[in-house]
């Protein structure tokens, strides 16, 4: 008796679809304890833990931005943009007032969102291309709203507010956007909205054909994804105090892999915004490895560019029929055939 | 007998005139008066000396979106690495030119085409995203050249060595580069057009299931379209480096080339467009730069109108295109 519910916990476990995202997290954070335990200039402790996951509360909204166009089967490169552009306007406005800052910000970039996502919806383009002139305008207006230097937050109260200690490893930061996470989740998983956001990102043609509203569906994706962006932008600004002109494509390479890690597919309708939150751990703690042990940029461009190589390597769709030519080879055949006869 | 006046036969006319005008030609006209009308109330941009400035910034910045040309038609849209690969290989360039300038550009030439060709691989054979491999080539790209240059962030030209210096000059008032640029334009058109590998990278861009059925191999052309765009871009890395002699930072060819194959009307689904019509791009882009400079406007700006201009080129090209079809 006691097998049997063994065995069906077993079965449970093995069909929860993110469990590989969970086990990715869990053999990280094994990896950066052993690292900074290793290192031995300081032991690890609830600081190292804290450090990551503030790392996470800057960029994991960002992750989830990317994510939920990718899990509609879009790409939303501007999201780069706007999240540079948010943080730049909440730093110029949110000087006497953070939150009023931060509102201006997130709904400016929302409405640019909007805007972008009705183009792409009405007229159904290719979000990749309609987004990197998206990029361009959102990075040419934040440069030009901070007259191309770097800005810097005049309330010297907001950053140690965002990053003060909470239960030894948190932050209100990473707590805050834990919650936005848990709520994306739960929205997804179990509301009829998320259900026919997950049927049109896995079948578009056939969710038009059942009637789903989906150009409704995708302005409003894209105008979510440019408001999480940019408050992600905000939450990096203001707990850094500062905001920037170019970003770069660095936290892209960040974002995309840990969507990527995270489990989301590149077609569409494969992922969830809890496997996007542990690949963005699951990175955050990899950031924490770098911090520990004083990596020069050299090795951590090497090691992020290797990571994302691996994972957009393990989600092409061509991946499986190449690896079966080579089970089809002969050497492999006769094997089989031996088999086969005994 | 109805008779039809001449008023009537006019707006008939004009009415067929306005049917036979297609959004792009409407939009073209539209962006080379708003460019035109910005270059006359500008001081002093209407002259010779203006002009060559903008033939000569054109010239790299051409070879590299000739490189995403071959891309862009072959239906793989655009590269997010191409200031990196220029960044990298420019240095190269620099490290190898003691061995002789020819070597060493074979060498950057061999270098791309294999960075590149890896990139296709990945795409073609895999189906892997473009932009994410890219993305990642690129970082790969600057972790590899960081730690072998031991974090140089600055590699200047060896001293002594003089033999490559007429890859920086002037002939005829226009720089090596330029000339360089019509003799790749030409190359690479005869390539598209008289060879097969050409044609198929048009066919294979232009309806992938149609190129498949009629047994071409998708995922060899789409490998062909890669080198050839490595091979422009390792090229527009050594005429860089050899015009600076200290290649430091990334210049901003990523954006520029992607903006350049746009405007010149590259179908951004690939199979229709030409080289030539890139270089045109890129020269409209040079000029854009050019007059913004002159008008005292910021990096940030400049970055702004391109943005609204690719923004506007893209949307229109894809209605364009859709409703042709």
């Amino acid at each position: 008796m006691g097998s049997l519910a063994g065995k069906n916990k077993l079965r449970v476990l093995r069909q929860w679809r993110d469990l590989p995202q969970v086990a990715a997290v869990v053999v990280m954070f094994a990896f950066f304890w052993i690292i900074t335990e290793a290192n031995g200039t300081t032991p690890f402790s609830g600081a190292n833990v804290a450090n990551s996951l503030n790392y996470f509360g800057e960029y994991g909204l960002f992750a989830l931005a990317l994510g939920i166009t990718m899990i509609l089967g879009e790409f939303d490169i501007s999201t780069l943009g706007t999240f540079a552009l948010g943080g730049m306007i909440a730093i110029k406005l949110g000087g006497s007032n953070p939150w009023l800052g931060a509102l201006i910000a997130i709904a400016c970039c929302a409405a640019f969102g909007l805007a972008q996502g009705y183009i792409i919806a009405k007229f159904k383009m290719n979000s990749m291309t309609v987004t990197v002139g998206g990029y361009l305008i959102t990075l040419g207006l934040c440069g030009a709203i901070g007259k191309n230097t770097q800005g810097s937050l005049l309330n010297a109260n907001v950053p140690p507010f965002l990053q003060q200690n909470i239960a030894t490893v948190f932050s209100p930061m990473s707590l805050f956007v834990f919650a936005l996470f848990a709520i994306a989740g739960v929205t997804l998983r179990y509301t009829s909205m998320g259900r026919k956001f997950l049927a049109m990102g896995g079948a578009r043609k056939s969710s038009r054909a059942i009637g789903l509203p989906v150009n409704r569906y995708v302005t409003l994706t894209f105008m979510l994804s440019a408001a999480l962006a940019s408050l992600s932008g905000v939450l990096y600004s203001y707990s850094t105090a500062t905001s920037l002109v170019d970003p770069g494509l660095q936290p892209f390479l960040f974002v995309v892999t840990a969507v990527l890690v995270g489990g989301v597919g590149l077609s569409g309708g494969r992922g969830t915004p809890f496997g996007i939150a542990c690949g963005a751990v699951t990175l955050s703690f990899l950031y924490g490895v770098f911090m520990t042990t004083a990596a020069t940029p050299n090795i951590s461009d090497t090691v992020y560019g290797c990571l994302l190589l691996v994972v957009a390597i393990w989600s092409a769709p061509s991946l499986k029929e190449w690896l079966g030519s080579f089970t089809a080879h002969p050497i492999f055949r006769r094997d089989q055939e031996t088999k086969v006869a005994a | 007998m109805t008779v039809i006046s001449p008023v009537a036969a006019d707006s008939k006319s004009l009415g067929s005139l306005v049917k036979k005008v297609s959004l792009v030609q409407v939009a073209a006209v539209l962006v080379a008066a708003i460019l035109i009308i910005f270059g006359v109330i500008t001081n002093n941009f209407f002259t010779l000396s203006t002009f060559q400035g903008i033939l000569n910034t054109s010239g790299i910045i051409a070879i590299v979106s000739i490189g995403v040309t071959f891309m862009t038609l072959s239906g793989n849209l655009f590269t997010l690495s191409a200031s990196v690969t220029v960044l990298v290989l420019g240095q190269a360039f620099l490290e190898l030119v003691h061995l002789g300038p020819f070597p060493a550009i074979l060498i950057i030439l061999v270098m791309g085409a294999i960075i590149f060709g890896l990139q296709g691989w990945l795409v073609g054979r895999l189906g892997a995203n473009v932009i994410i491999i890219t993305v990642a080539a690129g970082f790969l790209q600057q972790g590899v050249a960081e730690y072998l240059s031991g974090s140089n962030p600055s590699i200047l030209a060896p001293a002594g060595i003089t033999s490559y210096l007429w890859m920086r000059n002037t002939y005829g008032g226009i720089l090596f580069s330029v000339w360089a640029m019509f003799g790749i334009v030409i190359l690479g058109e005869l390539f598209l057009r008289r060879t097969v590998a050409g044609r198929q990278i048009y066919l294979v861009g232009e309806n992938r299931a149609a190129a498949r059925t009629a047994g071409i191999n998708v995922k060899r052309v789409t490998i062909i379209a890669f080198i050839a765009a490595g091979i422009c871009i390792a090229f527009a890395a050594t005429l860089q480096a050899a015009y600076t002699q200290n290649v430091y930072s990334q210049g901003p060819y990523t954006f520029d080339a992607i903006v350049a194959v746009l405007i010149g009307g590259t179908s951004v689904l690939g199979g229709k467009g030409s080289l030539i019509r890139t270089v045109f791009g890129a020269l409209v882009v040079s000029y854009l730069s050019q007059m913004m400079i002159m008008r005292g406007y910021n990096p940030p700006t400049q970055i702004f109108v391109q943005g609204l201009l690719l923004f506007g080129v893209v949307v229109v090209m894809q209605l364009s295109e859709r409703g042709r079809n």
